[in-house]
């Protein structure tokens, strides 16, 4: 294993190849049956929810209503380039390009029919939770309106200070029953207390698992980025509380501790430590990857994937306790809080500078950002790049600029090392 | 020569980079056109060029019945008797020379604009891009330069393209260095200009959805003048686009023939 | 506390005006009268009278400067110009004469700029910055007793801040007189979407903007010498509703004067929608701000089952006989935008013509937006005629 300086052409040429997890066709495979189940199911009766990232998922399950999430719809026209051409028919619709593209890309999508997958299948009951924006909000009463079905808002006032006050628990668990109620008028069915604990066991284990799958990323080398963990966390997202989520992390987990055990790692002669904060630029991750790893810089950890660490789970308050912790999730505090994350994420994972995604479709994200990192810099020591772009709608991304600032902060590092 | 009888009006369109002026003989007659640069004293150039006009017509200044201005300068011109809006101007214009359009896409040198008209003429709607660049013909003056091609020169450029490239970003300074990108990169010139219209089609067809299009479109404005442009704009709405003639003129015999208007109909 | 006597119709407007049009010289003028507290507020939902009970002027910060140079260090470029000039304003020192700031959760960037402001303005201590969090599903049954906790909380907090303890006595006056104002305005707004509308657009501006600055027993006496003296407007041009926010520059309705429309109406949170009553008080003060706030006209920032934008602007409209409507919003305002397109396909549906105004700063860009307006209103003038002269 060489180390030291490498020249330009030399690294031009290295031009790394992705190695891609064996799991990932397993991963294919079970999206593909979930989005399948999703649109075949409701022949047979089974309902619909569309539900936001932050939404308390479990009693879905529980009930057997099948959720959708037009947020990770979002992220695949993304991945699949399709951005800019459902941007512009949500702009011709009237929703303002300044909006969030993931909003935008379901809005043209619901009213088309288009996107990666043709669109996705009809909600019988709309679940909003504003715990990560109050776009969902909006977006969602957009969605109830052209539906015409019901929508259940879960109101989490913010947490400035990230605490949870009295007040604020009961107003949002109060709405948790109006969950239970649309949920019971959809299925027509009396609500299962056993069956919610159920999935609330089934979501802890999955999240667990998830923590653990990140968690090998402390290795060094890491036997992942996290451009595997972006591709990897759908199941997280839309499959928590069900059977087939937990199985497929313990493959992924086994596969990965594998690699670890091989000292297998993501980018071949690891030198920078990098972190991500933000929400992945969808359309460009490949290439990212491969700009990064020609300079031996990896991603080991990310703020978007270890949001999915709802843990604070107690199965035997059940609906008390899912009030509490979705009321509390990573962006519904302020921004110490979120620093705070951030510096244990940075120790943790043995960081040595941090890139950070200035998302113009995601301002609860994005605003604070600029304070961050001036907190990273002086507290923390680390170099700290921003780089602006849009996570779906690529004509708001100069791929040029991001690639010659990504250059200029890996030479820092390089230097300093 | 002049017939005494007729009623003369005048009709100054100030733009931003042409001022253009135009006298109308009954309300519906152009006795003569004529276009300037608007340089850096509108006030100034558009009075040289109305007292032009005059001359070259035949016609004194009293003689003009009345007197209409429009466009972004329309404020500085005081020998009007009223100012009216470009919207308005270039609607009444077009459906003068054109009176079968539905749709107006005006595309000028800083800004466009999009007017959708009823059955009788009248505005129903209108839509109007004066923030950005993209969409108006500063963005093709800026990808000119970038390419160091002269704008006359796209039309033909643009027809021999034979592979389809992407300028991916909407703004207007990031897709000059794109296209500088894109040469680098070793593709073909027609190619790029090719894209670079199908960009600004791209842009002016965001700016028609918000109104329309309702059938027949017809396009006015000096980007007007570029076929390769209209022919992408015509691609994009999956639309035909006509060309109005004299297409940049439209807004002056506008303002002309609401001159011819005021002086029928007096207003309070 | 009343200033000078507004006995006559143009004192009475140019006291609504001046505090209009120059907010923050009245709040330090007040300070140095009174020596007591201003905190500032960015939105109509909090509650102030909680802030007049502690004893202190409540100032709507709304005048901000439309250059932000001294922001972007701090927030991005997609921010809407209320907070990035906000943040520039008191960053570079311009809102020193506030004794603290009150934030509430409108939306996703108010959200964020009260972290923001707290590392930046404030020294970095998170106690100089107060927060509100008005609950945004209004129409649920548990909003309110989250409210009243929440209102609760707060009077402590300014209490606290200020020094004293807030006693319900108190805060029962400050609802009294709040609700006064109110109804001085509601009652005024009622006459001009009548018949005879008395207030040429600048000085509807005025009247509304002055709402969010003058001391309610202030403004109550102006506004009423203004009600007491009707004066209808000889000439009524096209009427216009204005509907979106928030407004806070005058150039719009400047532009309309200008151009010969009459304002006759609106739907804004520097309007109409602060201006409603709400129910009588009964004994508990906190109970009336609480029932005050949730039975407003529904705000684009909060939800309630079942509402529908488009119809509220309709109705808005067809009340004051509207020609027009003017759809005014601020670039990156999120809640109004996601609005527009059914509004706009209701008004269109009812054959009502709109216009949509998107700002990048309330102040900026006069000459595109005076095109804008007058081509508005040369198809509204059109309108009456069926054959356009060739």
């Amino acid at each position: 294993m060489t180390t030291g300086e490498r020249s330009d052409t030399e690294r031009k040429r290295r031009s790394p190849r992705f190695v891609r997890l064996e799991c990932t066709a397993r991963l294919h495979k079970l999206m593909t049956r979930y989005y399948a189940y999703a649109r075949y199911m409701p022949r047979l009766g089974k309902k619909i929810a569309w539900i936001t990232s932050g939404g308390p998922v479990e009693p879905l399950y529980a009930a057997g209503i099948i959720p959708v999430y037009p947020e990770n719809h979002g992220a695949m026209c993304g991945a699949s380039r399709m951005g800019p051409k459902l941007g512009e028919q949500a702009e011709a619709l009237g929703y303002s390009r300044d909006l969030c593209s993931y909003a935008r890309c379901d809005i043209a999508c619901a009213v088309h029919g288009g996107g990666p997958i043709g669109g996705l299948p009809r909600p019988d009951l709309l679940v909003c939770c504003n715990n990560i924006c109050g776009t969902v909000t909006k977006w969602y009463e957009v969605l109830a309106r052209h539906f015409n079905v019901p929508m259940v808002l879960i109101d989490t006032p913010y947490l400035h200070d990230g605490q949870l006050p009295d007040h604020t628990s009961r107003y949002v668990r109060a709405q948790f029953d109006d969950l239970i109620e649309a949920i019971e008028n959809v299925t027509r069915r009396r609500f299962s207390e056993r069956r919610l604990q159920r999935a609330m066991g089934l979501s802890l284990e999955c999240v667990q698992a998830w923590q653990r799958v990140l968690g090998y990323c402390e290795h060094r080398p890491a036997p992942i980025t996290c451009f595997d963990a972006f591709a990897h966390m759908a199941p997280i997202v839309t499959l928590r509380g069900t059977r087939w989520a937990v199985r497929y992390y313990r493959h992924l987990e086994a596969e990965i501790a594998q690699r670890v055990e091989r000292g297998f790692g993501a980018v071949p002669e690891e030198r920078h430590r990098l972190l991500w904060d933000n929400i992945p630029i969808w359309y460009d991750i490949r290439n990212l990857f491969k700009h990064l790893a020609a300079r031996s810089a990896c991603l080991v950890a990310d703020t978007y994937t270890n949001a999915w660490v709802m843990d604070r789970f107690d199965q035997r308050r059940s609906l008390d306790s899912l009030a509490e912790a979705y009321a509390s999730i990573y962006l519904n505090i302020g921004t110490p809080q979120r620093f705070r994350q951030v510096a244990e994420l940075a120790r943790r994972f043995s960081v040595d500078g941090v890139v950070m995604h200035s998302n113009r479709s995601c301002k609860p994200y994005s605003f604070g950002q600029l304070d961050i990192q001036r907190m990273i810099r002086d507290e923390l020591g680390l170099p700290c790049l921003m780089i602006e772009a849009d996570m779906t709608d690529s004509r708001s991304y100069s791929r040029e600029q991001v690639r010659a600032r990504l250059d200029a902060f890996l030479e820092t590092l390089e230097a300093a090392a | 020569m002049n017939r005494s009888d007729a009623t003369l009006t005048l009709g100054v369109d100030l733009g931003s980079t042409a001022i253009k002026a135009v006298l109308l003989a009954d309300g519906m007659t152009v006795k003569a056109c004529r276009v300037a640069l608007t340089g850096h004293n509108a006030r100034q150039s558009a009075e040289q060029l109305v007292a032009a006009l005059l001359d070259e017509a035949g016609v004194t200044p009293d003689q003009v019945a009345r007197t209409v201005a429009t466009g972004y300068g329309r404020l500085y011109y005081d020998p009007a008797d009223r100012e009216v809006s470009e919207i308005t101007c270039h609607a009444r214009g077009t459906r003068l020379v054109m009176p079968q359009a539905r749709t107006i896409v005006d595309i000028g040198g800083q800004d466009s604009k999009v007017i959708s008209l009823a059955d009788t003429g009248r505005v129903l709607d209108f839509a109007m891009n004066d923030k950005c660049a993209a969409g108006t013909g500063r963005f093709l003056e800026v990808m000119s330069r970038a390419l160091d091609v002269p704008i006359e020169q796209f039309g033909r450029l643009a027809e021999a393209s034979t592979k389809d490239v992407a300028i991916s970003t909407t703004c207007t300074v990031f897709a000059e260095s794109e296209v500088v990108g894109l040469v680098a990169r070793g593709e073909a010139l027609p190619d790029i200009v090719a894209a670079i219209h199908r960009s600004i089609a791209a842009r002016i067809a965001a700016l028609v959805r918000r109104v329309g299009p309702a059938a027949p479109v017809v396009s006015t404005g000096g980007v007007a003048q570029n076929p390769a442009a209209i022919a992408a704009l015509a691609t994009e709405l999956d639309q035909p686009v006509e060309v109005a003639p004299d297409p940049q003129f439209t807004g002056a015999i506008g303002a002309a023939l609401v001159a011819a208007a005021d002086h029928a109909e007096p207003r309070p | 506390m009343s200033s000078g006597p507004t006995s006559d119709r143009p004192s009475a407007l140019e006291t609504l005006r001046s505090a209009a049009r120059a907010p923050a010289e009245y709040a330090r003028s007040w300070k140095q009268r009174t020596g007591r507290p201003v905190l500032g507020t960015f939105c109509s939902y909090v509650p102030e009278e909680a802030v007049i009970a502690a004893g202190a002027l409540p100032f709507r910060i709304l005048d901000v400067p439309g250059e932000f140079g001294a922001a972007d260090p701090r927030l991005q470029a997609y921010a809407c110009c209320l907070a990035r000039g906000a943040l520039a304003l008191g960053s570079s020192g311009g809102l020193a004469f506030l004794d603290g700031v009150i934030f509430s959760n409108t939306c996703d960037t108010m959200q964020c700029l009260s972290d923001i402001w707290s590392a930046n303005v404030c020294g970095g201590s998170p106690g100089d910055v107060e927060t509100f969090m008005m609950p945004i599903h209004v129409g649920h049954a548990a909003a309110r007793d989250y409210l009243l906790a929440e209102i609760e909380r707060l009077v402590a907090s300014l209490g606290a801040r200020v020094g004293t303890s807030v006693e319900p006595a108190a805060l029962g006056r400050a609802v009294a007189d709040c609700r006064t104002a109110r109804v001085a305005l509601a009652r005024l707004l009622e006459v001009q979407q009548g018949p005879s509308p008395v207030l040429t657009p600048p000085q509807y501006y005025d009247t509304t903007m002055a709402r969010c600055v003058l001391p309610p027993d202030e403004y109550t006496s102006s506004t009423t010498v203004v009600l007491d003296d009707p004066q209808p407007l000889d000439r009524v041009g096209p009427r216009i509703v204005i509907a979106g926010g928030p407004m806070y520059a005058p150039v719009l309705p400047d532009l309309l004067a200008e151009l010969g429309a009459c304002w006759v109406a609106d739907d804004l949170c520097t309007g109409h929608r602060a201006a409603a009553p709400g129910p009588a008080p009964g004994d508990d003060p906190v109970a009336a701000i609480a029932d005050g706030l949730l039975s407003r006209p529904q705000c684009p920032a909060k939800h309630r089952t079942g509402h529908d934008p488009g119809r509220a602007v309709v109705e808005r409209a067809r009340q004051a006989a509207a020609d027009g409507v003017i759809l005014y919003r601020l670039k990156f305002c999120d809640p109004h935008a996601f609005d527009y397109p059914r509004i706009k396909e209701a008004l269109d549906a009812a054959g009502l013509p709109s216009l949509l105004i998107e700002v990048e700063t309330p102040a900026g860009s006069v000459g595109q937006l005076r095109t804008r307006l007058q081509a508005f209103l040369e198809m509204l003038a059109d309108a009456g005629v069926s054959e356009v002269c060739t």
